[in-house]
């Protein structure tokens, strides 16, 4: 049955008639208890505040076919208690605001420079000249990374340079130069490059000697008394994600 | 006071007695507006959208002990206000969606 619309003004002297009660009384008491379907308030609706010492009644009201909760006296907005929120770690759930995340490893790679093809093998040390501005490649690796990954990347050089040389460490990563060091010394030392990146997909990363003179510039490895050697270079990439 | 089923008046029966209407009117008048415990709604409510360019009354029916917002049209879900919600990091708050750690 219907909410009588709108509900009957009485005048005096009316006899109401057992119709009339039905409609007015009868019906219009089931339609609010809500036994003949679902009552449609036309305002929003109030509830008391129950607690020993309320703060305030709250008002249940729609705006845009979105449901609010409003202080009754001044219309601020108030909020849904904890408690009744789906709260967890689901897909239909909504995060704690102190929550916390686990990282897992996504990819962890190294390459090391491989045995030496260097352009001289003199008194067992390996040298390579390199290019003017151009760079030499001592170590690459290609990984596949989540979508939610950021990766840690090392690039490591240990060797001499010639004297007059201008030789640059490089670590890339996705195809980037992302950390350089400065000119190198006229010393045997090991150098290292680390940086932080975001990176998704098939990407590569490279230990790269850099030759910043306008000539060829040779680079002396360790010396190693066996007929071959290996360059003195290693890039290593580790990857966590979400 | 439990609410009681509404009466329906017939042709022949006294026209109006005091207990009728107190039992069928004033009780139950008491006991939606909540003056005598909470009320039950046997079913859910309909709250009309109050917006001056309203798009869709909104439901609160419960299943299986749950709250839920409802499209009155089509009974879709639809959502409380994002104001209405306790935001914030601590464990009794809900984490904003674009918050970063």
């Amino acid at each position: 049955m219907a909410w009588p619309n709108p509900p009957k003004t009485w005048a005096d002297d009316t006899v109401p008639t057992e119709t009339e009660f039905n409609e007015q009384i009868r019906d219009a008491l089931r339609y609010l208890k809500g036994l003949d379907g679902v009552p449609l308030f036309e305002d929003a609706i109030e509830l008391k505040d129950k607690d020993g010492t309320p703060v305030g009644n709250l008002r249940l009201k729609v705006i845009d076919e979105i449901l609010q909760i409003r202080n009754a006296a001044d219309d601020a907005f108030k909020k849904l208690k904890f408690d009744s929120i789906p709260v967890g770690t689901g897909a239909t759930e909504v995060a704690q605001g102190d929550h916390t995340h686990s990282l897992l490893e996504d990819t962890v790679d190294v390459d090391v420079s491989g045995a030496g093809t260097g352009s001289s093998l003199s008194c067992y040390r390996l040298s390579d000249a390199i290019s003017p501005l151009g760079g030499l490649d001592l170590a690459s690796i290609t990984d596949t990374y989540d979508a939610n990954s950021r990766q840690v990347g090392v690039a490591v050089a240990k060797g001499r340079p010639s004297a007059s040389a201008q030789f640059k460490l490089q670590l890339l990563m996705g195809g980037v130069v992302v950390a350089e060091s400065a000119a190198l010394g006229n010393v045997d030392a090991t150098t290292v490059l680390i940086y932080t990146k975001v990176m998704s997909g098939s990407q590569t990363s490279i230990c790269r000697m850099y030759n910043a003179n306008a000539s060829f510039q040779y680079i002396w490895y360790s010396y190693n008394e066996a007929a071959t050697t290996n360059r003195g270079g290693a890039v290593g990439v580790g990857s966590v994600r979400i | 006071m439990a609410f009681t089923e509404p009466k329906t008046w017939t042709l022949g029966t006294p026209a109006v007695n005091a207990s009728d209407l107190n039992t069928h009117l004033r009780d139950n008048l008491r006991y939606l507006k909540g003056l005598d415990g909470v009320p039950l709604i046997e079913n859910a409510i309909e709250l009309k959208d109050k917006d001056g360019t309203p798009v869709g009354n909104v439901r609160i029916k419960v299943i299986d002990e749950k709250v839920q917002l409802r499209n009155a049209d089509d009974d879709a879900d639809v959502k409380i206000a994002f104001n209405s919600l306790p935001t914030g990091t601590g464990s009794t708050e809900v984490a904003i969606g674009n918050h970063t750690h």
